[in-house]
């Protein structure tokens, strides 16, 4: 591969776009796709706080001229801190450093079974060429905003996971993305799970210097097909310092399931939009959400069910606990369309406020199209009782550990929801450590 | 249950027109001219008379709200200012004869001397008719029309007109400071206790009729008053807007109830800003019906200033066809041990579509705050739409904040249940649908209570649930 000379502009600018992004190997398709993408990158406005989907957060902290789309993998590589990786028994593995492939392993058994998990970058022009054009951008509102466009335009590397029809792979698929110090990552997930397939798939979100800044601009796309099913859980567990733009969209055809959990711990300031479509009859979504924020994050997480044909069913629950001058913002939507009657949709979102200073925005909504349907939200927020940590006390528990039994319990609803133990566990811990002692004015 | 031959008559009972007579009509359109105009005939002092200036400068600088309904107005199209009489009437024989007439079949009259503490009835830009219970005059309480307000309290009005919502807080509360005519005033004093509701009854006639009325009610201490309006209008081929302003102050210990029935034409643009203070352990309730209009954008707001006040907001909206009901509701706490509780019923029917926007705001610093918001929808058919979008927002972790909602259509079940009792698969619609609504229903005075059951037949007759 011809490496980007140094001394160029690397910044995502016209200049870097021109050094780094159209040189790189890559199918006539995609490099057309990326000027157009690149086009509308330079023609769209910042989002302001004059538009509702980001009147809550503020991003005149945030400069992307502190940021490249390119830099050379470190030599030696450094060592990928990682929660999951030594509690997770896996099927294979993937390693990215600033979106791109470091390392990948896979069971040999399910090489030959036709499993892929690989570099998304790489495969482009490979023997799954022509599934990823079938799939890839079809799901990402790539229009939506200007983080959007950028992400279009300018990514590299990224992570492509397919699972064959009919295979169903046992273990979990692990991915573990990781920033390096002040830099970039603009990768894009694509994960297709052929009909009657089954998987788990992992990724877990990591920095690799807790104290410097980072910057994801990044997008997944998951297609579940006919009769399959998908665990996905991705795990966002970046440094405090990084700046984290996602679409996450998943469709679910007819007869399929997804479970997708959310961890969402990291960032300084995350702007996310996970969507999940129903798209079949019987197809169904389950959606955790664990959000834990402190000290001054801003997470912003904007989701939406989408039923699009009759007999769907969806269930999202978003449980998130702040601390110190924190802020959370939630926005939920389930959309039924026309004629998608029969559909089931439901969600909730529950907030513990553990400091003063700390601020929740919570937004549920529903879009009815359809008559014969059953929606409900629910939506609460609160603090924690001190009934309850009275009781703890009374029970020889010191307040600090009383605190910690509490939020736990509050999280407890969702994590017992997720089916994968390992993530479970590790989930569960992050959290008890995150929590720390709340003086309260009673 | 309504029959066929008494639907006719309900629809008759709105739905007709006097002929169009008025002693002064100001030109069409919008400009300085005809805000200074307005401001003349009424014979305003000084500082009305720019506060209308500003608010048209206001206006113009403010673009359209891009969410919400679909607002197809042409602001040089509608007649600003019609006054339909030379003077007030306080007996109805005063009063031209098509407009007795017209409130006449209305029930106005006759429902005054059964249950009313006071009326006011405006008729285009004007209050046309004005009464108050001697004793409540006696005792200190005003209940009188906006215009006349500005003449005789000129004090009380300086001090509260505009605090409430100022002409900056949206375009169409930018619009009614501009051009306002009519509306009730009402100050009841320290103490005193209305027992009866006082009702204002509003009626426009005329098409392309623009209806600014502008309502001011300051509840002092301790003191408690339920106030009630109505509104109709004649169905015209071409749109007319209505766009009030409605101020309340509920002072210390105060109580203020404020109930809306609302049935305009399905060609009206109902475009309302309703906003409520209230102080230190003041109650205030907002009860809204609204059932008629094409386009219904109106969040009937409380702010609770002090500790302990409360809010209570119960809110109905039945979008029928051509019809969109952005109703819901604001309420903002701004002091520690302060409450409120919303409930919300809508009904989306032959394609209308009915939506709940409220916010809920806890201000830093608001302990202990309380808030519980339930909102329900009935969806009769699949050409129908139900929204549903809540804003929670708190700065304060002392709070406890809950909110649900759901979506469904009428159950098989209770169809069927009805259906073998013996009735038709309308009329059992129709009385779920009664029972639907049965939480706000009993709130309303009797009067009221019967009409709001006899709306929502008509609404539902020939529905298929």
């Amino acid at each position: 591969m011809v490496l980007p000379d140094l001394k160029q502009d690397l910044h995502f600018t016209a200049e870097g776009f021109q050094n780094v992004i159209l040189p790189r190997p890559q199918p006539e398709w995609s490099r057309e796709f990326r000027s157009q993408a690149f086009q509308t990158f330079q023609e769209l406005p910042w989002p302001n706080r004059s538009m509702e989907e980001w009147r809550r957060t503020e991003l005149r902290i945030f400069r992307l001229e502190n940021f490249v789309c390119w830099a050379p993998v470190p030599d030696p590589l450094p060592e990928i801190p990682s929660a999951l990786a030594p509690r997770l028994e896996t099927a294979g593995r993937i390693v990215t450093l600033n979106g791109r492939k470091i390392s990948s392993s896979l069971e040999d058994d399910l090489v030959r079974k036709g499993l892929v998990v690989e570099c998304l970058e790489d495969s482009l022009s490979g023997p799954h060429e022509e599934l990823i054009r079938q799939h890839l951008w079809t799901l990402f509102d790539w229009r939506a905003d200007k983080f959007s466009a950028l992400h279009a335009a300018f990514w590299t590397g990224g992570t492509f996971i397919y699972v064959p029809r009919g295979l169903k792979v046992e273990k979990p698929i692990l991915h573990v993305a990781a920033l390096a110090s002040n830099q970039a990552d603009v990768g894009h997930t694509l994960i297709v799970v052929d009909e009657e397939a089954e998987a788990t798939v992992v990724t877990e979100t990591t920095s690799l210097d807790p104290a410097a800044d980072g910057l994801f601009c990044g997008g997944i796309e998951i297609f579940v097909r006919p009769g399959a099913r998908l665990r996905y859980v991705n795990f966002q567990n970046w440094n405090q310092k990084t700046f984290h733009f996602a679409r996450q969209k998943a469709e679910v055809a007819e007869r399929a399931f997804m479970e997708w959990t959310l961890g969402a711990l990291g960032g300084r300031l995350a702007k996310v939009n996970q969507e999940v479509v129903l798209n079949g009859p019987e197809s169904e979504a389950i959606v955790n959400g664990v959000m834990f924020a402190e000290d001054r994050q801003h997470l912003a997480y904007h989701t939406r069910q989408d039923h699009q044909t009759a007999q769907t069913k969806s269930d999202l629950l978003y449980k998130g606990a702040l601390q110190d001058h924190a802020h959370l913002v939630w926005r939920g939507m389930i959309r039924v369309e026309p004629g998608a009657i029969r559909s089931d949709g439901y969600q909730r979102n529950d907030n513990l406020m553990l400091s003063d200073t700390a601020r929740v925005d919570c937004i549920p909504g529903l879009e009815i199209l359809a008559d014969d349907v059953r929606c409900t939200h629910g939506a609460t927020a609160g603090r924690v009782d001190e009934e309850e940590i009275f009781y703890a006390q009374t029970r020889g528990l010191t307040r600090r550990e009383a605190t910690r039994l509490v939020v736990t319990g509050f999280f407890q609803q969702v994590l017992d929801r997720i089916t994968i133990d390992s993530v479970r566990e590790a989930l569960g811990d992050i959290i008890q450590q995150r929590v720390r002692e709340y003086r309260s004015r009673d | 249950m309504a029959s066929k031959v008494d639907v006719i008559g309900e629809i008759n009972k709105y739905d007709f027109r006097a002929e169009e007579r008025y002693v002064y009509r100001a030109r069409k359109g919008l400009d300085r001219d005809i805000v200074a105009e307005i401001s003349a005939i009424k014979n305003e002092p000084q500082w009305m008379r720019e506060f209308r200036l500003k608010a048209l400068e206001i206006f113009e600088s403010k673009p359209m709200p891009t969410w919400g309904g679909h607002i197809d107005v042409n602001f040089q199209d509608i007649y600003y200012y019609i006054k339909p009489t030379e003077r007030q009437g306080h007996s109805w024989e005063e009063l031209p004869e098509e407009i007795k007439k017209t409130f006449d079949r209305l029930g106005i009259p006759e429902a005054e001397k059964k249950f009313l503490a006071g009326v006011k009835a405006q008729y285009e830009s004007e209050v046309v008719y004005g009464s108050l219970r001697e004793d409540l005059a006696k005792r200190g309480v005003i209940f009188t029309d906006m215009d006349t307000a500005v003449r005789e309290y000129p004090d009380l009005v300086r001090e509260y007109f505009g605090t409430v919502i100022p002409p900056t807080d949206n375009k169409f509360a930018a619009l009614n400071s501009a051009v306002w005519s009519g509306g009730s005033f009402i100050y009841v004093p320290p103490g005193v206790h209305v027992e009866y509701p006082l009702q204002a009854y509003f009626r426009i006639n005329a098409a392309q009729m623009g209806q600014f009325e502008r309502t001011l009610i300051i509840v002092d201490e301790g003191a408690s008053c339920h106030y009630v309006e109505g509104c109709t209008a004649p169905m015209y081929s071409s749109e007319s807007l209505h766009a009030a302003v409605v101020e309340v102050i509920a002072k210390r210990g105060a109580r203020v109830r404020y109930t809306t029935i609302q049935n305009w034409a399905n060609n009206i643009y109902n475009l309302v800003t309703k906003r409520a203070v209230a102080y230190g352990d003041a109650l205030v309730e907002w009860v809204d019906g609204n059932l008629g209009s094409r386009l219904t954008m109106k969040y009937p707001a409380v702010y609770m200033v002090e500790p302990g006040a409360r809010a209570e907001i119960l809110s109905v909206a039945f979008a029928g066809k051509g019809q969109h009901q952005d109703a819901g509701s604001k309420v903002i706490h701004a002091a520690p041990y302060t409450s409120s509780r919303i409930v919300s019923k809508s009904i989306s029917k032959a394609g209308g579509r009915s939506s709940y926007r409220g916010l809920v705001k806890i201000e830093r610093g608001a302990k202990k705050s309380k808030s519980n918001v339930v909102c329900d929808a009935l969806i009769l058919d699949p050409y129908s739409r139900s929204d549903t979008y809540p804003y929670i927002e708190l700065e304060e972790q002392d709070v406890m904040i809950g909110h649900e909602a759901s979506v469904s259509k009428i159950g098989e079940e209770q169809l069927f249940y009805l259906c073998s009792r013996g009735l038709t698969e309308s009329e059992a619609s129709t009385m779920i649908v009664a029972g639907f609504i049965e939480p706000l229903v009993k709130e309303l005075p009797m009067e009221y209570a019967v009409e709001m059951n006899r709306l929502i037949a008509l609404q539902m007759e020939g529905s298929v649930g």
